[in-house]
């Protein structure tokens, strides 16, 4: 039978996306997820007719990937695309991810809508993008009245060329590279589950309760939360251990904030907080000095020196001439030493999203799930809307202490009211 | 809702006992934030199934062949298991990467090239070399590997997915020349007529779509 696309569009990879495929496997899925929850149960059908209408708004992200001989490179996938209900644990490997299969998953269940991503596709911002789009014909076509006073990407608005533009070249300059003295950090172990998979639990909190409590301190909730995190870690696992490393959280930075623009691509950089932590250090002594780094870590110049130090190396014209396996084994070895090995655990906060004042009214809160790999057994993803910041823990290890510490040290000695809730991965009750 | 007193925070209703503690809590119900039973997905993921059935199987067939030949290498003094296990290997390669994988059918069939060629040549080297395997075998595989891959591009209207794999298997042909360096062919007309063949095909490729192929050629090495 003979297909109806005459021209099959391509894009490439930008910058940061070329790390995610040769990377990724069962244990490192490089997939995070994005979800909703509603307060009516999820209609299949209404959603797979939202889905059909901003199918043709974000086609950079309806794509499967295609290896190349030096690249690899997304092409548009002409299959249907069909939502499906939740069956299998947040953030599970795309088994064909070479194949035809897309890189994008939309999954339905009871009052939530998940979107899973290939980290190749976009970031955080560019799913909460689509997921807002998608939102929003969901709730007309359910037959509510939605009146657009915050930015949405409406279906029938042209897709330019800012919205797939590489951020990373665009804003490329050369700098004199500082070298990268970082020690190895601290890492998490644990006892995996025996069905391996992602756990999640959830808290949700006030965000203008927290935003106090943090302002307080002097601090912003990412910096608050990251110190929260080193404390309970260090409370929990290295307090009376001989582990002399620091404990390292992994903050990806949205750089739009920084260097304008629009693209749905990638366009992030990640900045590391550490602190070499001491029976004597109190949590308040943490957080001074995590703000302190997110805000120098944060300045312009610095964020250059991470954009050019990764645009450097794929710019370097030799590069266009090595072979893709070859170039795949110096990324995996890069990603583990540069990466893996330098951090403990990864929060993505991103921040409140800003949906349109008639949206409140259905919506009770967003969640993001981001990936766990086997150096990182614990990961931390942040987001809110309407008062409601939910905190997500995702783990591959059954040992719950480090997050139990975390949320009860929220709710009894910072004051901020915690609702807990999870998907109960691996928990057999019957043997609990 | 009930408040977890170890933990002291709120847990929602689906849960009869504390995430965090485990310990047992008041709840009897359901609520909006609930997230489907995993029951069947930790069934599907059970150890038994049927591949593992016949893997042990090829495994030990592999094993008790081996033995066999070797207790009996004095009264027949061939490693005839050889072969039979082989053919063992290539049905299992079969098996995994043709009808089990989800990989392109180009993929596919590149893969069975491959391991027919590497089956029937050392077949002649276990009977001695004639070599009818790198004369007569590889090079005419390769013409049906070459004329397979045309016959399923030109079915499609977008045929631009099998370039990659006639492009390889024109490079294939060309390493057939090793094979005349070496003296490991009794005739030199079977490579070379494989050799036309593949770039006969490639130069008409070349001729009668050439803004597409070089649409393609920008896409695999970014040019």
């Amino acid at each position: 039978m003979k297909e109806e696309f005459a021209v099959i569009k391509w894009y490439r990879l930008d910058n940061a996306a070329n790390l995610f495929p040769s990377v990724t496997n069962i244990h490192n899925t490089s997939v995070y997820r994005v979800s909703v929850i509603l307060k009516e149960q999820i209609d299949r059908d209404i959603l797979q007719k939202s889905l059909d209408c901003v199918y043709h708004r974000f086609p950079m992200l309806f794509v499967r990937l295609h290896k190349g001989v030096f690249w690899n490179y997304l092409e548009q996938n002409t299959s249907k695309f069909t939502v499906e209900e939740d069956k299998e644990y947040p953030c599970h490997y795309i088994t064909k991810i070479k194949g035809n299969s897309y890189l994008l998953r939309v999954f339905y269940y009871r009052n939530r809508i998940s979107v899973e991503i290939f980290h190749s596709l976009t970031d955080g911002n560019g799913a909460i993008e689509f997921m807002k789009s998608l939102l929003y014909y969901y709730l007309v076509f359910s037959g509510h009245t939605i009146r657009l006073d915050q930015n949405i990407l409406l279906a029938d608005g042209g897709v330019d060329s800012c919205d797939i533009e590489d951020g990373f070249s665009n804003y490329y300059e050369k700098v004199d590279m500082k070298p990268n003295k970082e020690k190895n950090a601290y890492h998490i172990t644990g006892t995996q589950f025996e069905n391996y998979g992602n756990n999640v639990i959830h808290g949700v909190v006030s965000a203008s309760k927290l935003n106090a409590v943090a302002k307080q301190k002097g601090a912003t909730i990412t910096s608050f939360l990251s110190a929260l995190i080193i404390y309970s870690i260090y409370q929990t696992r290295m307090q009376y251990s001989s582990h002399k490393n620091p404990i390292v959280v992994t903050v990806p930075v949205n750089l739009r904030h920084f260097f304008p623009s629009k693209t749905l691509r990638n366009f992030f950089g990640v900045v590391n907080i550490g602190a070499d932590i001491t029976r004597e250090t109190t949590v308040d002594q943490i957080i001074l000095k995590t703000t302190e780094m997110l805000k120098e870590k944060t300045q312009k110049e610095n964020l250059l020196q991470n954009i050019s130090k990764n645009v450097a190396l794929e710019k370097f014209g030799a590069a266009k001439f090595v072979p893709l396996f070859v170039k795949d084994f110096f990324v995996n070895l890069g990603f583990d030493i540069f990466g893996e090995d330098k951090k403990t655990i990864t929060l993505s906060n991103l921040g409140r999203i800003l949906i349109p004042q008639d949206m409140y009214e259905y919506v009770q809160q967003f969640e993001t799930v981001l990936y766990t790999t086997p150096k990182s057994p614990i990961n931390c993803g942040v987001c809110s809307t309407n008062d409601r910041l939910v905190i997500s823990f995702s783990r591959i290890i059954v040992e719950t202490d480090i997050i139990q510490y975390f949320f009860s040290h929220l709710a009894e000695k910072e004051g901020v009211e915690v609702e807990i809730y999870s998907n109960d991965w691996g928990i057999d009750y019957d043997k609990v | 809702m009930t408040r977890c007193k170890h933990c002291n925070v709120i847990v929602d209703n689906q849960h009869r006992q504390c995430p965090l503690c485990s310990r047992i809590l008041d709840n009897d119900g359901e609520s909006i934030t609930q997230y489907p039973s995993y029951q069947k997905i930790y069934y599907q993921m059970k150890d038994f199934s049927i591949t593992k059935i016949f893997l042990f199987l090829t495994i030990s067939a592999i094993i008790v062949l081996l033995t066999i030949n070797l207790l009996t290498i004095q009264y027949y003094s061939q490693l005839w298991s050889t072969i039979p296990i082989l053919c063992l290997l290539y049905a299992w390669i079969t098996y995994k990467k043709t009808i089990l994988s989800n990989t392109h059918i180009g993929n596919k069939i590149l893969v069975q090239f491959f391991s027919i060629s590497a089956l029937l040549l050392a077949i002649d080297i276990c009977n001695g070399f004639s070599k009818w395997s790198t004369t007569y075998v590889i090079p005419f595989l390769s013409i049906a590997l070459t004329l397979l891959l045309s016959i399923f591009a030109a079915r499609k209207s977008y045929w631009q997915e099998y370039m990659g794999y006639l492009l390889a298997t024109f490079f294939i042909n060309l390493s057939s020349i090793v094979l005349l360096f070496f003296h490991l062919s009794n005739a030199i007309w079977t490579s070379i007529t494989a050799i036309v063949y593949t770039l006969l095909t490639v130069i008409g490729l070349v001729i009668f779509s050439d803004r597409k192929f070089k649409e393609e050629m920008k896409k695999r090495f970014h040019l």
